[in-house]
């Protein structure tokens, strides 16, 4: 699934953090990394892409799909059915088990398509980020590490053409690290998805496709135009 | 279905808070539900068993206590009926006539002193065993055998009224010959015995044994009195049997005719009543319902006030839920599953409150109606 930004301006408020993106491309299927220091829009800009926010001015094309353009029951539709968001404080819900919480989707979108036993997917899936023997566990029990490793579960299960993460590795340690990325690529190659990650860490960016620095977009001031 | 999983996952893993809410919910409920039922149920109880007590005849004083001791054998400490009005009302033929004496408890069940015709008067049945037919024979009610665990061929010793008083009367031990079977009133809780043998409860008729000398004897000091049949031929009443005490006659006049004939007769005694029961149940019940208007005031009072409660908790809670609402946004979950999510959460809380509510008023009136039947003491 492409992405094509075009005169993209955005701002959360007069006078403060605003994000300029002239033009902006990025292939279907390829792996990238959004860099930058915090505050450059990194984040912003996965939400602007999920349609969680709409810019100011400019388009922000998802597929063939304009989502800014999109009526909110449009965006939520489309993010429920194309996009997959690990977020960086990876949103559980902590009353929870982590069965439910992978399930969580599915539970509050009855149209998301279900591939298989969704069971079964879960189990599948809860096995290959070593979560197996946690799927009755409660998340507020689980270590940091584990509870990302759920997000990154809840988010591959409904097999995103997109996968949008937000520093997914942060958490983690070198081992646990090295082997979520490999699960996203994995995942993100097997459904022929785009897959956008924010990071800090330099030293995986060499397995990225194409890294993105934000230092370029951002506007601190809007007296600076 | 699906929120309504969810919404239950969330009210498990907050049990405590979530059963506080469900308990004040069910309080609320319950207060008024109990309220009406047990008023309907005492209203329906005794005015069943008021329809069919056409007249009762006792000292004057109270007439709610007169009726409660007619239809629920409640103890009555003012005043007694001679036997002789009973007689008189008798002869006079204005129909079924019975005496009443209740002023005795047997292992805590009241003891009923009647007449044979009472058992026909009230369609009782005889479960097991026979009836009383001797000074000293009782007949049980259905809960009384039960309470007492007590079988045809048993002993039951009468209660002393004051422990402490070594020169009052004796208890009596009678012979339990027969078991009433159940009829869901108050003559599943009595100890039936002839009238005179109730009078013998009370001291007014005795017997002599063949060992009574002067001579103390730890052998001739008594602990309690009993009716064999060597000594049954011995008990008798000094006095006027016309003076003996009743403590109530239940009148069924054949007609309207003698119903007003009994009514005037009492009209103008200075020492004795005659009452309607369904009349004066009819009264009390008027009193009990205005009682139950006021209660429901306060009633609704509290319901506002435990919806406003409600209402502040939701709006509190909505506040501390903010960031996991969000996430179920973030999630693609919309607005209206968002308010459908704290919908089913009321839901299921006021569906347990409702059914604890049923159950606690179910199980309140089932304890009204036993405790109606057992109003005497």
């Amino acid at each position: 699934m492409q992405i094509a930004i075009d005169h993209l301006e955005f701002e959360y408020g007069p006078g403060r953090f605003r994000l300029c993106i002239p033009d902006l491309q990025i292939e279907g299927g390829a792996r990238v990394a959004f860099v930058g220091p915090s505050g450059s829009g990194k984040t912003t800009l996965l939400r602007l892409l999920a349609g969680i926010v709409t810019p100011q001015t400019g388009t922000v094309t998802v597929g063939e799909v304009p989502v800014n353009e999109l009526t909110d029951t449009g965006r939520r539709a489309f993010r429920i059915r194309h996009i997959g968001f690990v977020f960086q404080d990876f949103r559980l819900v902590d009353h929870l088990d982590v069965r439910e919480n992978i399930l969580l989707p599915y539970r509050l979108n009855e149209a998301l398509p279900v591939y298989d036993s969704i069971e079964s997917q879960v189990k599948q899936q809860a096995e290959r980020l070593d979560l197996a023997d946690k799927l009755d566990s409660p998340v507020d029990e689980l270590s940091q590490g584990e509870q990302q490793r759920v997000a990154i579960c809840r988010a591959l299960l409904p097999r995103p053409e997109l996968l949008l993460a937000d520093e997914p590795t942060g958490n983690l340690d070198p081992k646990n690290k090295d082997r979520i990325l490999d699960q996203l690529f994995q995942q993100a190659e097997s459904a022929e998805a785009t897959l956008v990650m924010v990071t800090h860490d330099h030293a995986l960016l060499d397995r990225f496709d194409r890294v993105i620095d934000f230092t370029k977009f951002h506007k601190p001031e809007a007296a600076d135009e | 279905m699906n929120s309504l999983w969810l919404a239950w996952l969330y009210l498990r893993r907050r049990r405590v808070a979530a059963s506080v809410m469900v308990a004040g919910v069910a309080l609320a409920l319950y207060l008024p539900l109990a309220t009406h039922w047990a008023a309907d149920a005492f209203d329906e109880a005794l005015g069943a068993r008021a329809a069919t007590t056409p007249m009762i005849v006792g000292a004057r004083g109270s007439r709610f206590d007169l009726v409660l001791h007619g239809l629920y054998f409640r103890a009555r400490s003012e005043g007694t009926v001679a036997h002789g009005e009973f007689t008189a009302l008798r002869d006079a033929g204005h129909g079924r006539v019975i005496p009443l004496h209740a002023q005795f408890t047997a292992g805590g069940q009241p003891v009923v002193g009647t007449s044979l015709d009472y058992f026909e008067f009230r369609k009782l049945q005889l479960a097991r065993g026979a009836s009383m037919a001797l000074l000293g024979d009782c007949v049980l009610g259905a809960n009384a055998a039960q309470k007492l665990t007590l079988s045809p061929g048993d002993k039951l010793k009468t209660d002393r009224k004051n422990l402490f008083d070594l020169a009052g009367d004796y208890p009596l031990q009678l012979n339990v010959t027969g078991v009433l079977a159940a009829t869901g009133t108050a003559d599943d809780e009595g100890v039936f015995v002839d009238v005179k043998t109730a009078w013998i409860i009370a001291g007014l008729g005795h017997g002599h044994d063949e060992a009574e000398s002067n001579a103390t004897s730890a052998k001739l000091v008594k602990t309690h009195l009993e009716i064999t049949p060597e000594n049954m031929g011995t008990f008798h009443f000094h006095g006027d049997t016309t003076a003996l005490p009743l403590t109530a006659i239940l009148v069924e006049p054949v007609d309207a005719k003698e119903t007003a004939m009994v009514m005037d007769r009492f009209q103008n005694s200075g020492q004795l009543q005659a009452l309607k029961p369904p009349v004066v149940v009819d009264e009390m019940m008027g009193m009990v319902m205005r009682v139950r208007q006021f209660l429901d005031a306060n009633y609704a009072l509290v319901a506002g006030a435990m919806g406003l409660l409600l209402a502040l908790i939701v709006t509190l809670s909505r506040r501390l839920r903010a960031r996991e609402m969000e996430t179920l946004f973030l999630l693609g979950c919309s607005r209206r599953t968002q308010f459908t999510l704290q919908a089913a959460e009321l839901l299921i809380i006021f569906a347990a409150a409702i059914v604890l509510a049923l159950a606690a008023a179910w199980a309140t009136v089932g304890w009204a109606r036993d405790y109606l039947n057992t109003l005497a003491g």
